[in-house]
């Protein structure tokens, strides 16, 4: 479904990809790791169609991905029904009067019957019914979340892209999610800092370094085996321990409960 | 002091250009800018058009309009509205590419305070801003429509606005923490 070819990107005189190669196969859940600052959101944004690599290149269902690509209006149009992006935070995302009509977006847009049904049935799927009337502006960050991927899911994409879909959520938005995620049949690559979090929300791991580089392509359980390339990845960090009277230091993750 | 010599000399000018109504004065001020531009005056002219478009057709329209209807048209203040605003403009634009205001306001610690904080919304504003934009293209499966447009850019100035009236109110309780406004 994807394949990226030596990708790499700037933002001015600054590189943010370099050199990121990997294929992703319809169905697949994929978790990308790295800490701030590594390049997680602008590969995203590319994958997205939002921003175009600066180096190498990359395919969707083996067609090219370029400016001049996303110009075609046939091609764009079902590239974005098929791929879709949850921002990391979801105010940039929302813009309209109730959270019905938030959800009806798209398929309006594409002049989808059974409108109503169509957003119900997300609506309930994500717990967010009971706000249908209701600005999405006045809910909390956890509700406006699940309002934004209602609106995405609603359009039945191929390959659903998250960008740090947990960060803003609290404890329980954040196992609702999980399981929501995990139960989804749609291809996910979802971003995160949070190793922790790493195993729930996909089978394959990929790490950006801090030097912006693929450094691991492959199961969670074998990368945690890995200490070196954790700590290239800054993954893991090391600060002091008090057990019981004995003070030691070592290298950990904070668990996520 | 070469920043504080372009800040000065910018007020002078912005002065000079909301006093004068006089084209030709006007048009002499804009060479004067194109001049100091240099190599990057296409650039310079592109953004500056930009940036006034929208206000000046607005403005220049319903003037016009409004003008014609009362017989009492004056092809020379079209003129002069729309070569002051873009003299001022260019004038700012121009500025902004040269002077560092870091250096500029180093005069007064409070004045440089207020630069960085001032320098430090800008940034934050505009990656939102980048994030809004992006967000929109990605949900728009086909050209928005203009109802789109409008409730997009309404949700978009009011988040703004409200982010902006909330930061100034944190920033405020964060430097009378940290014991700004003690003296």
């Amino acid at each position: 479904m994807i394949e990226l070819d030596r990708l790499g990107h700037d933002f001015g005189k600054s590189t943010v990809l370099e050199d990121v190669s990997f294929t992703i196969s319809p169905g697949e859940k994929v978790v990308l790791l790295g800490v701030n600052g590594s390049g997680k959101s602008t590969l995203l944004k590319i994958l997205n169609g939002l921003i175009f690599p600066t180096r190498g290149r990359w395919r969707y269902k083996g067609r090219e991905i370029t400016a001049r690509a996303m110009k075609g209006k046939d091609f764009s149009r079902s590239f974005r029904r098929e791929s879709v992006l949850l921002f990391q935070s979801p105010e940039a995302m929302i813009f309209n009067p109730t959270v019905f009509d938030e959800i009806a977006f798209g398929p309006r847009q594409l002049g989808l019957e059974d409108l109503d049904d169509r957003v119900r049935h997300w609506a309930v799927q994500v717990g967010v019914e009971k706000f249908l009337q209701r600005p999405p502006f006045e809910l909390s960050g956890g509700e406006k979340q699940k309002v934004c991927l209602a609106a995405l899911l609603v359009l039945e994409p191929e390959l659903l892209l998250l960008d740090e879909p947990t960060a803003n959520l609290d404890p329980r938005s954040t196992g609702w999610l999980v399981d929501f995620l995990q139960e989804l049949p749609v291809t996910t690559l979802v971003t995160t800092h949070n190793l922790s979090l790493g195993a729930e929300l996909g089978e394959r791991t990929l790490v950006l370094s801090e030097g912006h580089r693929l450094i691991y392509d492959g199961r969670l359980a074998d990368l945690l085996g890995d200490r070196e390339k954790l700590i290239e990845a800054n993954l893991v960090h090391s600060h002091r321990h008090r057990h019981e009277g004995v003070e030691h230091r070592h290298y950990h993750v904070h668990q996520w409960k | 002091m070469k920043d504080r010599v372009m800040l000065l000399a910018y007020f002078a000018a912005v002065l000079l250009a909301t006093s004068i109504h006089d084209l030709r004065f006007l048009g002499a001020g804009l060479a004067t800018v194109a001049l100091l531009a240099g190599r990057r005056l296409p650039r310079l002219l592109k953004r500056t058009a930009m940036a006034i478009l929208l206000f000046n057709s607005v403005v220049t329209i319903s003037y016009t309009a409004l003008s014609l209807w009362q017989g009492n048209f004056s092809g020379h203040y079209v003129l002069l509205i729309n070569l002051r605003v873009f003299l001022l403009t260019a004038l700012t634009f121009l500025l902004a590419e040269r002077f560092n205001p870091f250096r500029a306001f180093a005069v007064s610690r409070s004045l440089l305070y207020l630069t960085t904080l001032c320098y430090s919304q800008v940034l934050t504003m505009r990656r939102l801003f980048g994030e809004f934009r992006h967000a929109f293209r990605s949900r728009s499966i086909v050209r928005p429509g203009l109802r789109d447009l409008y409730r997009h850019g309404a949700a978009t100035a009011a988040f703004f606005l409200h982010k902006s009236v909330s930061d100034a109110g944190e920033i405020a309780q964060a430097m009378t923490s940290r014991g700004f406004f003690n003296d």
